[in-house]
């Protein structure tokens, strides 16, 4: 048994703690009080000490293929640092630029109401030859100073403009939360997609240098005692996009025309190109955005700032049938070559309201192959019939709709998969049942995906059901080249039979490649595509166009799904734009072989 | 000399505790005042609002040491439940600052962890005596280590990581009283050693190396040892995973906490500007309200949680002296009740206060100084603050009435 502690002892110990404790400080104390007191009484003397800051640059993006299409470029702005005596200075400083003096003026006292202490930014990335004018003169202008800044610059412009997103000023509400992270009033933050998703890595870290200043403002130099606080720049993002791809895709796209496209390699989750049309430029905001250019951006009916591959969703039309099909296989409600009771005429009746199939002629009697690549919608009013929503829904989710596909950009819509509490709660219990389940067998009504949630859907039943989740950073470094965060990848399985999946892949592939398939505007000499047109019905104005497909059809290395809004059917416009940009990714890829060039030929 | 309560009471009230904690609030009165003299409309007036806070913290002092302590023990549980059930209910409420630290209550902001820790004070006293004897290990150190991680938990996660650490404090200075063996003490402590030598090769060899000496001090039997051993390495192998784990700001964050000098906007300026005031005091000081720095206003916090850089600016290293020695003083005389005090509960109660005084010293004199990190820790009876300000009196105000029952059982 271990000794307790008599009484005695702890009170000498504890007393003897306490006494310690307090003997430290004391000691502390003195040592700033006694020994360098001279020091920072000179320093309170003089007392203006002035805090300059050394901003760090922020980090690069770099692509798969190397390309850098985000870097940082210095910028030189006019900042008046004096709290007092300041209109001269500031008055002088504008004649000087030619600028306004009113404006100026009323920037400092605007901001100074709210934050007296921090500095102004009077002129923002100073032209080289306004730059040298005012250095000229900066002896004569107390209490303002040229502090160099780093600014953004998207290489490419409005070109993957979504995919990078834009950095912007810090908005005066947020700085109070943000203030504690080290952000000053006059910094830029990441704000929408990468800039903003990766903003920690990105963004690096500030130094400063203290400088004294007299009694006018004007600087004396750094004092010896105090050393500066280096910046530490911002780490690189290296993403998986393609931007070969990403460029050849983009130009797919008319002026004017609006769209998305997303294309992803099924078997890690890459994201290799990802396309919202309008797109804008974040250069615009490099500075801190002009009011004019806000207003025609924020008012412009196109919405060019929203991001349509991620944050909209849409009605999958006819690309939502693989969805019908497999859950019809694996509620064991169809076999692969039974045939529907009715055969389809061009109509089929619902209660009282007629039912079209696309196609006025009929199809006859289908089996689902026949049905899927013929794309026959009274097969699938009938098998939504048969499913009913509650089952559809159920499978929807089960194959990754109505929710996030987790992918690393800030926003993401998660669609949406009504089921019939869904539809109890917003049109009460009533006759909607069957017409409701007919329509949503072939992706029509209230059910909503996203073209990225498409595109990893198409791209799971190309990997044999293998999901890898999508995302865009493949390593983050940092500016002397460590890696120190890898890109996730994880997956899940469609909870698909491999027979099922086969059934769909091989539908799928003579969806494109069958003559008289919806899909032939997708065909790609030499690659076997496999995939599904749609058209989602739009009450507010022409059809929007899709299609989704994977290839080579047995083991794709590119998924991709297109939408193009106001586009009609999705055999004409989207299958062409994702035709091309498989036949941009794998026509450089793999030489063709013999055996697929067969297959597509035909 | 048991009995009297009456007849004892001016003899056994302990003069010297009492005037140190006078004469504490009166400076922080005149200090309060003097951070203030400064252009700033908000802190107009505010000296006389810690007056109201002082004066309504002395009669919670009276009435801490009219009160009997066995109330206090009667009362342990259910003071610790309702002070959890505070914490667990400011979490609810609107954020202050972006922390859930304050219950309004219109004329004056409460910060329950403040009452959480006189409540754990309480528990722990009354709990760890009972049990202090207990075979099972569970009970002896297992139970006091959970009470404590309770409240300490719900207050990190507030966040207020200063006023979390208080409460491990707590634990170790009533087991230490209660006679826990030295030994049990280091093995209690090792684990956390170990995660925190983990963090660098050198480190974690000197580690091991106190670790083995323990063992061989205190005559470890083997059998006993090598489960320790394996434990703490164990655990402290469990520490750069849990790092990991966290998010890249709230490293950050720690970061800032551990070395203010890496945050160069925020608290590192804030140490830099409290060290050049303090600094600049000398031997002798500017003089009250002749501080210069403090006309400033560098320091947001310069009549709160920076308040001993004014006095150190204004009344120079004699001004420092006589501070620390009226918080000695005040130390001394809280252990000598604590000392003579024959119920072991109020005597353990008592131990428990004057530590958290006394780390409360520490912590925040030590911040301004930058030898400790930035918390938003006040200065006991000095900073400006009504909640602050009346639970220390309070605490003050138990101690006092344990020393006057000293003598009873
Ligand atoms: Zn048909």
């Amino acid at each position: 048994m271990a000794q307790e502690i008599g009484s005695r002892e702890r009170t000498l110990a504890l007393m003897a703690i306490c006494g310690a404790a307090l003997s430290l400080l004391l000691v502390r104390s003195a040592q700033l009080q006694v020994f360098d007191s001279s020091k920072y009484g000179m320093l309170s003397r003089q007392n203006r000490l002035r805090r300059i800051d050394l901003a760090a640059p922020r980090g690069l993006v770099l692509t798969a293929d190397s390309v850098i299409i985000a870097e940082s470029r210095p910028g030189f702005n006019l900042v008046l640092f004096a709290t007092a005596d300041w209109a001269a200075p500031v008055s002088r400083a504008a004649s000087l630029l030619a600028l306004d003096s009113a404006a100026m003026f009323a920037a400092v006292t605007g901001q100074r109401r709210q934050f007296p202490r921090d500095p102004v930014v009077l002129v923002r990335d100073l032209p080289p030859p306004l730059l040298a004018r005012i250095e000229e003169h900066l002896d004569d202008l107390p209490g303002l100073r040229i502090e160099t800044a780093s600014l953004r610059r998207a290489c490419f412009g409005p070109v993957g403009s979504h995919l990078l997103g834009f950095t912007g000023r810090i908005a005066v509400n947020q700085y109070d939360s943000l203030r504690d992270y080290g952000y000053g009033l006059d910094d830029f933050l990441g704000k929408g997609s990468l800039e903003q998703q990766y903003e920690n890595i990105l963004r690096g870290s500030d130094g400063y240098e203290l400088y004294e200043v007299d009694a006018r403002g004007r600087e004396r130099g750094a004092p010896q005692a105090l050393e500066p606080v280096e910046p530490v720049p911002g780490s690189t993002l290296r993403l998986s996009i393609d931007w070969g791809l990403q460029l050849a895709a983009e130009s797919l796209f008319a002026v004017g025309q609006k769209g998305a496209a997303v294309a992803i390699e099924p078997s890690t989750g890459r994201i290799l190109a990802l396309v919202s049309r309008p797109n804008f430029d974040p250069n615009q905001f490099a500075t801190g955005i002009r009011a004019a250019d806000w207003n025609r951006l924020a008012n412009d009916p196109d919405f060019p700032m929203w991001d349509r591959a991620v944050r909209s969703a849409y009605p999958p039309g006819s690309t939502f049938k693989v969805v019908t099909a497999a859950a019809a296989l694996e509620e064991s409600l169809i076999t692969a070559d039974g045939r529907m009771p009715r055969a389809c005429g061009g109509s089929l009746r619902i209660g009282n309201r007629v039912f079209k199939c696309w196609d006025k002629g009929g199809h006859g009697s289908l089996d689902l192959h026949g049905a899927m690549v013929h794309s026959c919608d009274v097969y699938f009013y009938q098998l939504g019939l048969a499913l009913t929503v509650e089952r559809m829904a159920r499978w929807s989710r089960r194959m990754g709709l109505g929710d996030r596909t987790r992918v690393d950009l800030p926003i993401e819509s998660p669609g949406l998969v009504p089921d019939s509490s869904w539809y109890r709660r917003r049109t009460g219990p009533g006759s909607w049942r069957g017409g409701v389940a007919a329509n949503m067998a072939i992706g029509q009504g209230e059910l909503m995906v996203t073209p990225l949630q498409l595109a990893s859907l198409y791209g799971a039943i190309g990997n044999d059901g293998q999901r890898w989740k999508p995302h865009l950073l493949v390593s983050a470094e940092t500016a002397e080249g460590a890696v120190f965060r890898k890109e996730l990848k994880i997956y899940d399985r469609l909870p698909l039979s491999p027979a099922t999946i086969a059934a769909l892949k091989r539908a799928l592939a003579d969806v494109v490649n069958q003559p008289g398939g919806t899909g032939g505007a997708a065909r790609v000499a030499g690659v076997a595509v496999a995939g599904k047109t749609g058209t989602a019905q739009n009450p507010h104005g022409e059809d929007h166009s899709w299609f989704a497909c994977f290839a080579p059809a047995d083991r794709p290395s590119i998924a991709v799904a297109v939408l193009v809004e106001n586009a009609g059917h999705g055999s004409a416009v989207a299958a062409p734009i994702a035709g091309s940009i498989v036949r941009t990714y794998l026509g450089r890829r793999q030489p063709r072989s013999p055996g697929q060039a067969t297959l597509a030929a035909e | 000399m048991t009995g009297g309560r009456s007849l004892g009471f001016s003899r056994d009230l302990d003069g010297g505790l009492l005037a140190a904690v006078v004469l504490l609030s009166a400076a922080g009165v005149l200090s309060v005042y003097s951070a203030t003299q400064v252009d700033q409309p908000a802190l107009a007036g505010l000296w006389q609002r810690q007056l109201l806070w002082v004066a309504l913290g002395l009669l919670a002092m009276a009435l801490g040491a009219a009160l009997p302590f066995r109330y206090w023990e009667a009362f342990a549980w259910p003071l610790y439940l309702a002070a959890l059930g505070l914490l667990v209910l400011v979490l609810f409420l609107p954020a202050h600052q972006r922390t859930h630290r304050w219950i309004d209550l219109g004329f004056f902001q409460a910060q329950p962890s403040e009452l959480a820790k006189l409540a754990t004070i309480f528990l722990l006293a009354s709990v760890s005596d009972k049990w202090r004897k207990a075979r099972s290990f569970v009970l002896r150190y297992g139970l006091p280590i959970v009470l404590t991680a309770a409240p300490m938990a719900l207050v990190l996660i507030e966040p207020d990581l200063g006023t979390s650490l208080s409460f491990p404090v707590i634990l170790l200075a009533v087991l230490f009283w209660r006679g826990t063996p030295l030994r049990d003490i280091f093995f209690l402590l090792s684990p956390l050693l170990s995660m925190v030598a983990v963090f660098s090769m050198p480190s974690f060899l000197v580690f091991v190396a106190v670790l083995f000496g323990a063992f061989l001090l205190f005559r470890v039997r083997f059998a006993a040892a090598l489960p320790l051993f394996l434990l703490n390495i164990a655990i402290g192998s469990l520490s750069p995973w849990l790092w990991h784990g966290l998010k890249e700001y709230q490293q950050k964050r720690i970061l800032i906490f551990l070395n203010p000098g890496i945050d160069p906007r925020g608290s590192g300026w804030h140490v830099l500007q409290s060290k050049i005031a303090i600094g600049s005091g000398g031997l002798a000081g500017k003089g009250f309200l002749q501080g210069t720095q403090k006309k400033l206003s560098f320091l947001p916090a310069q009549h709160t949680d920076f308040i001993f850089s004014t006095i150190g600016e204004e009344l120079g290293l004699w001004g420092v002296l006589l501070l620390l020695l009226l918080y000695g003083w005040l130390l001394y005389r809280g252990i000598q009740i604590a000392r003579q005090t024959r119920n072991r509960f109020a005597s353990l109660a008592a131990t428990g206060i004057v530590t958290v005084i006394g780390f409360n010293v520490v912590l925040n004199i030590g911040m301004t100084l930058g030898v400790m990190p930035v918390t938003g820790i006040p200065l006991p009876f000095v900073s400006y603050g009504g909640s602050a300000v009346i639970t220390m009196l309070a605490m003050a105000g138990i101690v006092l009435g344990i020393g006057l029952r000293r003598y009873e059982y």
